[in-house]
């Protein structure tokens, strides 16, 4: 019953926007055929009523979802109207309710819960008493014009009536006063009969169940009254249509005669008499027949507002490549560039980008696609966690409250902001199943021109990420530059347990502390799937030849690998990096890194 | 003072009695039925009102009136007179031939109800 209440509220919120603008569209369109307004109101009606709508680029709608379909378990509610400052009075009207606690003999936990719980009752109730009122009159009218006279066909003369109208829907009857002029009957059958041929007797009714619906919607309130208007006037043009001058003199004669209004409203919303008497004689004694292309140009403005106003706002993660454009947080020593948690001296040269299809999204970077992963959409309730530890790590401006969607991967998540601000996390599970978050970033349809370049960071090798191991070694024995180029270490082991050494799969070149290029090892390009590969040892000590690198630049050249002791899960690091000056390689040095 | 304004529905059931009277209250319904279109209950109710005006009676199913139509007519005219014109009928007349000028023949026979009058 929640989900279903808050997507009613939900459309009558939307609804407002097209009733707001078919109002503004009226007064342009006043030279336009009465008829036009109706189709704009029949949309208003579609848009109240039809729970299924259509997603365009062109909708002027703020918000899909101003009330979120998970609001009721938020910790901090909110909703977006599209209007910031009735967002702000309504969200903190809400945080009080949610806030505020209710006594414990109340089954409710707060006052939001209790609004919410209770609001399908209260809705049924405005719906019954509405109907109940109708119905009612309905009968009471009914009563009355027993006592009536045929004139001819289905027109009745009554006695006990103020002003004529038609009743019933199937088989409907015409009343009229019984003390009418003789010169008035006919322009009253006239218009009574045209209301009959338009089938106002059903559309009128119609709208009248469609406010019932939303009647907790002033702006739907006001859309009834001017749509009734609206019928009144299309019905007085359609009778013009085919009358001469002198009969509409007679016929606005007729109205002034009628204008002693006995009811604001109609005497039953489903029985209706007259009403807006001035406007409508206005409008006969001026009436005149619309040209062809103002009609032309009402229909082509009313299907412009359709699609503005009916269609919601597009999801903005639609098919296509989006490009990692900026990070926002990165943990420290953590790589894009592979999935295992291999260090490296900074992220600046990242290449990452998303490709979009149906719902399969696939990861590219410098080590070439990661496959396809199903992209699911998800709520912000069932990633509440994640999202959390994401919005640590974003710029202030970019809040909470204009989350629009939210898609998650198995190990990523991506964060659509109704500001079209598209957010990537990487948040891969440890073994007991918690999220860690290694980075935050921004994705962007564009490609970067240019890569950032970040500064090497000094204490990279000492950031919080890697395990020390104080019984492993590594030296470098000797760099081969040239044609085949390769690096020779040596491991030292001195822990009894087996090493698993994994192979670096990146090189990374900086020159004057900046890094200027990163590379893939050529040995792993050849394995695109297997891309790691790892090499087991006992003993205490191994050689590693490296091969496959291109170190033709100068530079400071940097490679980290992993490895691990046994079968144990945990993943220590070590560097190793020399430079080259003028194709000889010197200063070669190791580190190893502590911190699984 | 009572309203001896009716309607013009009421009207014409008031003329059906006075025409078909005296009639028995189930023959009043059917003929009600053909003329009017009218239910039973409907034709009931509304003999009700007229007789509670005091211009039928209904006495054990048989309808009567309690004046005849001329006489209710001549109420019905005495009452706008007296309610437009307080009572004034020579106002009324002023007022009437105010906008429309009396032909030939209806001097003649106004002035032959006035000399019949005063010697009644």
């Amino acid at each position: 019953m929640d989900a279903f209440m808050i997507k009613l509220f939900n459309m009558s919120i939307n609804a407002v926007w097209l009733i707001l603008a078919v109002i503004v569209l009226r007064v342009i369109l006043k030279k336009a055929p009465k008829y036009i307004n109706l189709i704009m109101w029949g949309l208003v009606g579609l848009r109240l009523v039809c729970p299924f709508t259509f997603e365009s680029m062109l909708s002027l709608i703020p918000s899909s979802e101003p009330i979120p379909s998970d609001i009721y378990t938020e910790i901090i509610p909110h909703v977006d109207t599209g209007i910031d400052s009735v967002n702000q009075v309504v969200n903190s009207v809400i945080s009080t309710a949610r806030a505020t606690p209710i006594s414990e003999e109340i089954d409710y936990i707060d006052c939001l819960e209790a609004f919410l719980e209770l609001s399908p009752l209260v809705w049924v109730s405005g719906i019954v008493l509405l109907l109940i009122y109708s119905f009612v009159c309905f009968f009471i009218l009914r009563r009355k014009v027993k006592v009536c006279m045929r004139y001819e066909d289905n027109v009745y003369f009554c006695d006990n009536i103020k002003t004529p109208f038609i009743l019933g829907i199937f088989r409907p009857k015409i009343y009229l006063l019984s003390d009418i002029n003789a010169n008035e009957i006919n322009s009253v059958i006239a218009h009574e009969k045209a209301h009959i041929t338009r089938l106002d007797h059903i559309w009128k009714p119609l709208g009248f169940a469609v406010l019932c619906v939303h009647w907790f919607n002033p702006f739907v309130w006001v859309a009834y009254n001017i749509f009734c208007r609206d019928i009144e006037f299309a019905c007085d043009e359609k009778v013009l249509k085919t009358m001469g001058t002198d009969e509409k003199k007679s016929y606005s004669e007729t109205l002034l005669s009628l204008s002693s209004p006995k009811y604001k409203l109609s005497a039953s919303p489903l029985a209706f008499g007259e009403t807006g008497i001035k406007g409508r004689i206005k409008s006969v004694l001026s009436y005149k027949k619309p040209a062809l292309w103002i009609i032309i140009a009402s229909v082509v403005i009313v299907g412009v507002v359709s699609v503005v106003f009916m269609t919601n706002p597009v999801n903005l993660f639609t098919d296509g490549i989006y490009y990692v454009d900026e990070y926002y947080y990165i943990v420290p020593g953590y790589s894009e560039t592979v999935e295992s948690r291999n260090s490296t001296l900074d992220y600046g040269l990242d290449k990452t980008y998303y490709e979009i299809n149906d719902e399969w999204i696939s990861k590219t970077n410098l080590n070439g696609t990661f496959g396809n992963n199903l992209l699911i959409k998800c709520t912000e309730k069932e990633k509440a966690k994640e999202i959390e530890m994401v919005f640590e790590k974003l710029p202030e401006d970019i809040t909470r409250r204009r989350i629009r969607d939210v898609y998650a991967t198995h190990s990523e998540l991506f964060i659509i902001f109704s500001n079209g601000i598209r957010v990537g996390a990487y948040l891969p599970k440890n073994d007991d199943g918690n999220a860690t978050l290694m980075s935050v970033f921004r994705l962007s349809d564009k490609p970067h021109e240019t890569l950032p370049i970040t500064d090497i960071d000094p204490d990279y090798l000492r950031k919080d990420a890697f395990t020390n191991n104080e019984d492993v070694e590594i030296s470098v024995v000797e760099v081969e530059l040239g044609n085949s180029p390769f690096i020779e270490i040596i491991i030292q082991n001195d822990t009894d347990e087996d090493l698993i050494f994994e192979y670096p799969d990146m090189v990374y070149l900086y020159e004057n502390g900046k890094l200027i290029d990163c590379d893939m090892i050529e040995n792993r390009k050849e394995n695109a799937e297997n891309f790691y590969t790892a090499e087991r040892f006992t003993g205490a000590q191994k050689r590693f030849s490296l091969e496959g690198y291109d170190f033709s630049k100068t530079g400071t050249y940097h490679m980290i690998f992993n490895y691990r002791l046994s079968d144990s899960k945990t993943e220590y690091s070590a560097g190793i990096s020399f430079e080259v000056v003028s194709g000889i390689w010197e200063n070669a040095s190791s580190e190893m890194k502590g911190e699984g | 003072m009572i309203n001896y304004r009716l309607g013009v529905v009421e009207q014409k059931f008031a003329s059906l009695i006075w025409h078909n009277e005296p009639i028995s209250s189930g023959e009043l319904v059917k003929l009600c039925q053909i003329e009017l279109e009218w239910k039973k209950s409907t034709t009931y109710t509304v003999l009700k009102k007229l007789c509670e005006k005091g211009i039928f009676r209904n006495d054990g199913g048989t309808v009567t009136s309690l004046m005849s139509e001329e006489d209710f007519f001549s109420l019905q005219s005495k009452n706008f007179v007296d309610e437009t014109f307080e009572g004034s009928l020579p106002a009324f007349i002023a007022a009437f031939t105010k906008k429309q000028t009396l032909t030939q023949k209806e001097i003649a026979e106004i002035r032959a109800m006035i000399d019949s009058y005063g010697e009644g």
